[in-house]
């Protein structure tokens, strides 16, 4: 049995023994007084066996008397109990409580039911709330009280667990609303930014319809809020704009998602503007779309912004796209570049002004037997052979002075420790400030030059000792063609000196016929002697290009009479008309001597060709020019086109009976072009067969 | 007169005295360059006949032997010449004072007309 319901039945059986009490009392004890003995007795029993803690008490508090179950929770005996105050059992604690509610009842008859603490003879303590009956006299003045004590120490602690619990509830009540208003407060927060953002805000359902709106998008579109809510996103659409939101919409509830996209708004009065719209889905607890919340940025000033910005783009678009072009082609030409850099059979690396390479291409890693890996970082003299580092270091240091890179030949080191020779060239590189900052070398393999250079320096000492030894040949051969010319000449001096000496009387006397004419012939064949030995001498002269020229003021007109004069006599035995048209008064500086054995010679071979008696011969100079043009026409038999060309040719002799009988070296016309041309001038032939033939050269002046 | 003539071809020589005796002149030979020049040295001949190609001694070495003695001014010294030898070479030789000089192969009547002017001092 709980503390709660003993109390509660407790009461019940007190306020019927009161009632039973009372009608006892109105009944009236004394007439009966049988009848209270025997009641006495019965409420006497009742008195004790009552359950709970009764105990009567007078008016200052003296126990008069208790039940059975007051004396056994007390744990005293009743007799220890009786006469005792009422206040030796109260506890401590208790006690001044006690006190003022004793007091009170004294003075109203009312006890306060408020609970008291007790103290047992054993010590323990228990708390008892007291509820009394006052008993009071045959005047009606009170004169103590049955009271009754209920244990509610139980109620007491469960109650006290109660409050506890009641206490943390209330703490937690706080904190939740706290965390409720915070709530709110964010609410509140986010419909004042909904609301007061300068972007206009919608949100509309999934069919479009506005659910939702700030003040922004309903002030720009010239409704207020609550016009606009209920209306269809396509009322608030320009014309040129609804196919955009339909797309859009219908974009979005496919995919979910809002693409950006620039929408034309139509305003209450009917007039547009541009805004940007983007947005985000609204889903149900159940992740159903519902709806979306659109913001849309009015775009009328960015607008214009944009047409200006639009002028501006195109402008810098066309210079963009010529940049565009200039750097496509630089691209290009780096692309070329770059392949050619690299596909080149030619050795290129390119170094620092250290002499550390940066760069080079495969050809050159190949070449030298690393990988482009390996050869890029390395110095350049890990790659020269012991025999070029000098070269290799002085090419650098020049480089380094005067920016250009010399021509150089270097013998290269490959990994494996062989070398190959190869020229060097190069061009600097700089960086644009105008600094050197290294150089890119183009290396030519020299091997196959090398070797090809050496089998070529091999066969020119070969040639040049054959070279030597011909030329020892040709001295002699010139020694002796000199040798042979004197000594030829030697033995023609006393020759013609004696035929001349015989032909005098005065020296040895008169000769007889016989004797003269015999001295003719020795005489006429020492002279033809003379002539040929003179023209080999020419002949070897020129060629060797050893004859040497006068350069002296020569009077052409004169000289040309006298050699007439002195050529007449030749031309006496075969009656040939001989004539010298000159008629100018012509000069030349050059070498008069071989100027008239050129003309001997030309008019000589004339004379061999031309026929007897009606022979002619005619020569003139004339000015030409600023030349002088000398010619030789005869009316001979002429010379055969074919043949023309030979005609100056060393040794060359047109095979005919006329020559045979002039004879010759067959050097003199080849003699002849070798002075012409040694003095400056032409020398040639015109004529047709059987028409005679015209010599023709000319002197400059 | 009196002449010299220095000439290794010994026919030469004996040509020249033929014509130069026929004229009148007393002629001596010599056919070697170092005899020639002693006897130019000795003798103030006339006119000397000096041929410039000749083997060991030549005309050439007899001139420069007689310039170190200033003795090329002194004599009248005729050079015979063969055509090897170029005007030029004969112009510095005429310089040095040598009087005139003849080309091989002689003309005979030219030889004794010039031996003649150069005695003249022409």
């Amino acid at each position: 049995m709980n503390g709660k319901s003993l109390a509660a039945s407790t009461k019940k059986k007190v306020d019927k023994l009161q009632r039973q009490f009372k009608t006892i009392k109105k009944t009236g004890t004394i007439k009966k007084e049988l009848e209270i003995s025997s009641l006495k007795k019965k409420y006497r029993i009742f008195y004790d066996e009552l359950p709970g803690l009764l105990h009567t008490i007078d008016i200052d508090g003296n126990i008069l008397d208790c039940n059975r179950e007051y004396a056994e929770t007390f744990g005293y005996s009743k007799e220890e109990l009786i006469g005792k105050s009422v206040f030796t059992f109260v506890a401590e604690e208790g006690r001044q409580a006690f006190h003022d509610s004793f007091e009170a009842w004294k003075k109203t008859g009312r006890v306060k039911n408020k609970p008291v603490w007790f103290k047992k003879k054993n010590g323990t303590k228990f708390l008892g709330l007291v509820s009394a009956n006052n008993l009071y006299d045959e005047n009606g003045k009170m004169i103590g009280s049955n009271t009754l004590i209920k244990d509610i120490t139980e109620i007491h602690d469960a109650r006290s667990e109660l409050e506890e619990s009641q206490k943390e509830l209330q703490v937690q009540v706080k904190q939740l609303e706290r965390t409720n208003h915070r709530l709110l407060e964010a609410e509140q927060k986010y419909k004042n930014l909904y609301d007061k953002t300068p972007t206009l805000l919608r949100t509309i359902t999934t069919e479009g319809v506005l659910t939702d709106c700030n003040e922004s998008y309903a002030r720009a579109l010239g409704y207020t809020k609550e016009e606009a809510l209920g209306m269809s996103v396509y009322d608030h659409t320009a014309e040129r704009s609804v196919e955009d939101m339909k797309n859009n919409l219908e974009q979005w509830k496919k995919t979910h998602e809002t693409l950006p996209a620039e929408i034309w708004l139509k305003r209450k009065n009917g007039s547009i503007f541009p805004t940007m719209l983007s947005g985000t889905s609204l889903y149900d607890e159940h992740g159903k779309l519902i709806g979306r919340t659109l913001a849309l940025t009015d775009m009328t000033e960015i607008y214009e912004a944009r047409t200006k910005l639009e002028v501006h783009e195109k402008h810098l678009q066309q210079q963009l796209s010529q940049v565009q072009k200039s750097n496509d082609l630089l691209t290009v030409a780096e692309k070329r570049y770059r392949i050619l850099y690299e596909k080149t059979p030619v050795l290129l690396r390119t170094i620092t002004t250290e002499g550390i390479l940066t760069d080079c291409n495969e050809s050159y890693a190949r070449a030298l037997g690393y990988t482009k890996e390996e050869a890029i970082g390395m110095s350049i003299y890990d790659h020269t052979a012991t025999r070029s580092i000098d070269d290799m270091k002085n090419n650098l240091e020049q480089w380094k002075e005067s920016h250009q890179v010399l021509h150089k030949e270097i013998w290269m080191k490959r990994k494996d420790g062989s070398i190959f020779p190869s020229l060097l060239s190069g061009a600097s590189i700089y960086d644009e400030h105008g600094n050197v900052i290294g150089r890119t070398v183009a290396l030519t393999d020299m091997t196959e030059i090398y070797d090809t250079r050496k089998k070529l320096e091999e066969k020119e000492a070969r040639i040049r000792e054959q070279y030597e030894e011909l030329k020892k040949i040709d001295t002699s051969k010139e020694e002796f063609t000199s040798m042979i010319s004197h000594e030829l000449k030697t033995p023609l001096t006393p020759i013609m000196g004696w035929c001349q000496a015989l032909r005098s009387p005065k020296i040895l006397g008169q000769l007889n016929p016989k004797q003269a004419q015999a001295l003719n012939a020795i005489e006429t064949n020492a002279i033809k002697l003379k002539e040929l030995v003179g023209d080999m001498l020419d002949a070897q002269k020129l060629d060797m290009k050893k004859m040497k020229f006068d350069h002296k003021d020569v009077d052409v007109t004169e000289m040309m009479y006298y050699l007439a004069e002195n050529l007449r006599s030749t031309m006496d035995p075969k009656h040939i008309e001989f004539v010298n048209s000159t008629s100018e008064k012509l000069t030349l500086k050059s070498d008069k001597s071989r100027l008239e054995q050129v003309l001997n010679n030309i008019i000589l071979n004339a004379v061999d060709f031309v026929p007897a008696n009606t022979g002619k011969i005619e020569i003139s100079a004339e000015n030409k020019n600023g030349k002088v043009l000398f010619t030789v026409k005869d009316n001979g038999m002429g010379i055969p086109k074919d043949k023309q060309g030979r005609l100056f040719t060393q040794f060359y002799q047109l095979d005919t009976s006329a020559t045979r009988k002039h004879g010759g070296s067959g050097l003199g016309l080849s003699i002849c072009k070798g002075i012409v041309n040694a003095l400056g001038g032409e020398i040639w032939v015109e004529s047709d067969a059987g028409t005679g033939a015209s010599f023709y050269f000319t002197i400059p002046k | 007169m009196k002449v010299l003539g220095i000439d290794d071809n010994a026919d030469i020589n004996v040509l020249l005295g033929t014509v130069l005796t026929a004229s009148g002149h007393e002629f001596i030979s010599v056919t070697d360059g170092r005899e020639g020049l002693k006897l130019i040295k000795q003798t103030p001949y006339d006119i000397v006949l000096l041929d410039l190609a000749m083997p060991e001694f030549s005309g050439f070495d007899v001139l420069n032997a007689l310039k170190k003695e200033g003795l090329i001014e002194k004599r009248k010294i005729i050079l015979l010449t063969a055509s090897s030898i170029t005007d030029e070479e004969i112009n510095e030789l005429l310089k040095t004072g040598v009087r005139s000089y003849l080309r091989k192969p002689l003309d005979i009547e030219v030889f004794v007309d010039r031996i003649e002017q150069v005695h003249r001092g022409q």
